[in-house]
């Protein structure tokens, strides 16, 4: 109230100009976000880059409290985990055995094709730093940036399968968009089809699959691997399993444990694009040679090959690591 | 009366105003979970910045509220500076209908905070629909505000019977 009898007549309309400046300052703000998104973006990770680390001392212990009482959590549901372990352990038994048969018989045939699998997919390993922290954006921030050499766009997995991409990258600190934000589109193949398609998120567990060929094609529990189309994505990464929802929409659900991020593998890929004006139109490819290095092929040629012989040396070799 | 004038008290309110927001904020960026929640939890600063500027004006003066939304926008992957420009412009519409509402009982109090979140959503969608981008979903977004609204009286009856904060009487400031 100190503070309040100190708005004497002179000084009410002074703080409501300045109110007023105020407000339209934010809203230059919110307008510069709009226009010139990809500073203001980099304006974002540069922050969250200075505060989120410093954090780390604090979020550490309180996020290993948090994850020790989800798996007490699990622990009351133990008898029936047990039961469902055993079921599944007896199916492994079975897929075991054709596993090992699979793995010899590729041996022996990249032997004799004396194929090199993909020498440039090697990985920088970081840890999961904090979440967006907003039930409308799926993403988190790792503790790998620039300093690490991580670029925008690479494909970023868990043990198992695809995670995300990253799309922000500070000094200590990246943003992995997941697979399913609504801004998340990733071009992927529907492995015993063939058949192209576009994995959109949308916000809810399992991404939607949009833009396919034939849909009648597919079956549910078909594997989905990323395509590589359009360079932006690298080729042959598993991701998931369709499943078929009530509507007949196809959506995946993801082989990476969205549950339980910690550790995440950036997949050391390609240059990458650089995201320096807000774009252009969409056109051919330009230019229309490719480039010497890259290993995928434009995308006019990539449309006309068929997947089994690109894709499917490195599915099996995903299969033998995980 | 005299008992919570003192600078000191206000003081003590800024301090827990700006530690709640950043609390908030730290919990909310937490790496528990990245599956999809099924429903999104309440906007609790918006709430408390409602609760207190309403009670207690200066307990939660324009700069931590600036500071808190504009670092909340940040951090939270929102639209930069929306949100804050939203939460000011219902600060002022609601400290400028203190008169009405500190003399006036809870409900209608309630009804008017509803009202002010409720035409904060409407604004955003609007503005973002103006400026061409991607929107949440419209139900996820009243799912949240609905929230908020809930816990609005929670919020009011902590710092009422925890924290001592009444509603200062308009009286004074009219006096001013």
């Amino acid at each position: 109230m100190a503070r309040e009898s100190a708005d004497t007549s002179h000084a009410r309309p002074v703080r409501r100009l300045l109110m007023t400046v105020l407000m339209l300052c934010l809203a230059v703000l919110v307008l510069i976000w709009r226009i010139d998104n990809p500073r203001v973006e980099r304006l974002r990770s540069a922050i969250t880059d200075r505060i989120v680390p410093n954090l780390e001392w604090v979020m550490a212990p309180v996020t290993a409290l948090g994850r020790m009482i989800d798996d007490f959590e699990s622990y009351t549901r133990l008898y029936e985990q047990n039961a469902e372990l055993r079921r599944e352990l007896q199916q492994m038994r079975t897929w075991r055995e054709a596993a090992l048969q699979l793995e010899q018989e590729n041996a022996r045939l990249l032997d004799l094709n004396r194929v090199q699998l993909d020498p440039e997919l090697t990985f920088v390993t970081g840890l999961v730093l904090a979440d967006s922290g907003s039930p409308f954006r799926r993403s988190v921030l790792l503790n790998v940036g620039s300093r690490d050499g991580i670029l925008d766009g690479w494909a970023t997995m868990d043990g198992l399968g695809v995670v995300g991409r990253i799309s922000g990258v500070a000094e200590n600190t990246s943003r992995v968009i997941l697979l399913t934000d609504s801004n998340s589109r990733i071009p992927v193949t529907v492995l015993p089809s063939g058949q192209r398609a576009i994995l959109m998120g949308d916000n809810s567990a399992a991404p939607l699959i949009e833009f396919l060929d034939a849909a009648e094609d597919i079956a549910a529990g078909d594997r989905v691997i990323t395509s590589g189309d359009g360079g932006v994505f690298p080729a042959g990464l598993l991701v998931g399993q369709v499943v078929i929802n009530r509507d007949g929409q196809l959506r995946l659900r993801p082989s990476a444990d969205f549950s339980r991020l910690n550790f995440l593998r950036v997949m050391r890929s390609h240059p990458g694009t650089a995201l320096s004006d807000p774009g252009g139109m969409i056109g051919p490819p330009w230019p229309l040679t490719p480039a010497p290095g890259s290993d995928d092929p434009t995308p006019v040629e990539a449309a006309e090959f068929l997947p089994p012989d690109p894709t499917d040396p490195d599915p099996h070799a995903e299969a033998g690591d995980g | 009366m005299a008992r919570r004038t003192t600078p000191r008290r206000i003081w003590a309110y800024r301090g827990i105003y700006l530690g709640i927001g950043l609390a908030v904020i730290f919990f909310r960026i937490l790496p528990l979970d990245a599956r999809t929640p099924g429903l999104p939890g309440p906007d609790i600063i918006l709430s408390v910045t409602f609760a207190w500027v309403l009670r207690q004006p200066a307990a939660a003066p324009v700069t931590a509220i600036l500071f808190l939304f504009l670092l909340g926008d940040f951090l939270l992957q929102r639209p930069v500076g929306l949100w804050t420009l939203l939460t000011l412009m219902a600060v002022t519409s609601l400290q400028n209908r203190r008169a009405t509402l500190a003399e006036a009982p809870f409900l209608l109090e309630m009804a008017v905070v509803s009202g002010a979140i409720l035409a904060m959503i409407l604004a955003e969608r609007v503005i973002l629909w103006v400026l061409l981008t991607d929107q949440p979903s419209l139900g996820l977004v009243l799912m949240e505000g609905l929230a908020t609204i809930v816990i609005y009286p929670i919020v009011v009856f902590v710092s009422k019977f925890l924290l001592g904060m009444d509603m200062l009487p308009f009286v004074d400031r009219e006096a001013g």
